[in-house]
């Protein structure tokens, strides 16, 4: 199964790049996960808390433009296609 | 001061200098209602030389995940307009790099009266700082730099 992947802000900083296709053998955003943490290491520092061996509450999820609200957000489910944003909170100027 | 080939000026994320100020006081001048507006509110954040925590700034970078960004602006906007004395609204937000003292976003709203206008306006800029999907880097003089969150 493949996604694409946006990438904003320190995402972009981290990765040097702003979207990518990925290939996932788990459709979950945990399948994501860990696949972009094998990928580029320090994103794990940014979005992930290694207590609740889950995202940082503050991390929201964009799948296909819209915003995920499930309060477990490593069980979320992906399908072929889709477009995954993982985000920071906002800082308008 | 209707024209024909006028093109209304739409609210999103825009390239630096993509648009003006006057570009907006123009469009909104045009909007079949501006007979009923008595004022034209405007607010246009800069680049300020110093963050929060008052170090001295280079430049700014705003990046912005456009489909998202401006679905929040059209919301923005739509609960604005609903506001009784509200003629329109429009919220430009530029995305790129930019130096001290650039124009990084425009708030306008086109009100019966000023009273309302002022409300308008500071509550449409409190929503567009916290709802849009924005960031900032600040680029320090010393060459070092940090996305604000």
């Amino acid at each position: 199964m493949k996604v694409e992947i946006l990438y904003f802000a320190d995402f972009k900083d981290i990765t040097g790049k702003d979207r990518e296709f990925l290939e996932l053998k788990e459709n979950t955003v945990e399948g994501l996960t860990s696949k972009i943490f094998s990928k580029y290491n320090p994103l794990k520092n940014l979005i992930w808390d290694e207590k609740i061996k889950n995202l940082k509450g503050n991390i929201s999820i964009v799948i296909n433009d819209k915003l995920i609200t499930d309060k477990n957000k490593g069980d979320v489910g992906l399908t072929d296609g889709d477009k995954v944003a993982f985000l920071l909170p906002f800082a308008g100027g | 001061m209707n024209n024909n080939n006028f093109t209304p000026v739409k609210s999103g994320i825009y390239k630096k200098d993509e648009i003006n100020l006057s570009n907006i006081i123009f469009s909104l001048k045009n909007h079949p209602k501006i007979k009923d507006a008595g004022s034209i509110l405007t607010f246009t954040g800069i680049v300020r030389n110093t963050s929060k925590e008052g170090k001295l700034i280079r430049s700014l970078e705003i990046d912005a995940y456009e489909e998202l960004a401006n679905n929040s602006i059209n919301k923005i906007c739509k609960e604005i307009k609903e506001i009784p004395g509200i003629v329109d609204v429009i919220i430009i937000h530029f995305k790129g790099v930019f130096d001290i003292k650039d124009e990084l976003v425009h708030v306008i709203v086109t009100s019966s009266h000023r009273e309302e206008g002022f409300k308008a306006l500071r509550l449409a800029v409190e929503k567009y700082k916290k709802e849009i999907a924005v960031w900032k880097k600040e680029v320090f003089i010393d060459g070092s730099s940090d996305w604000v969150h």
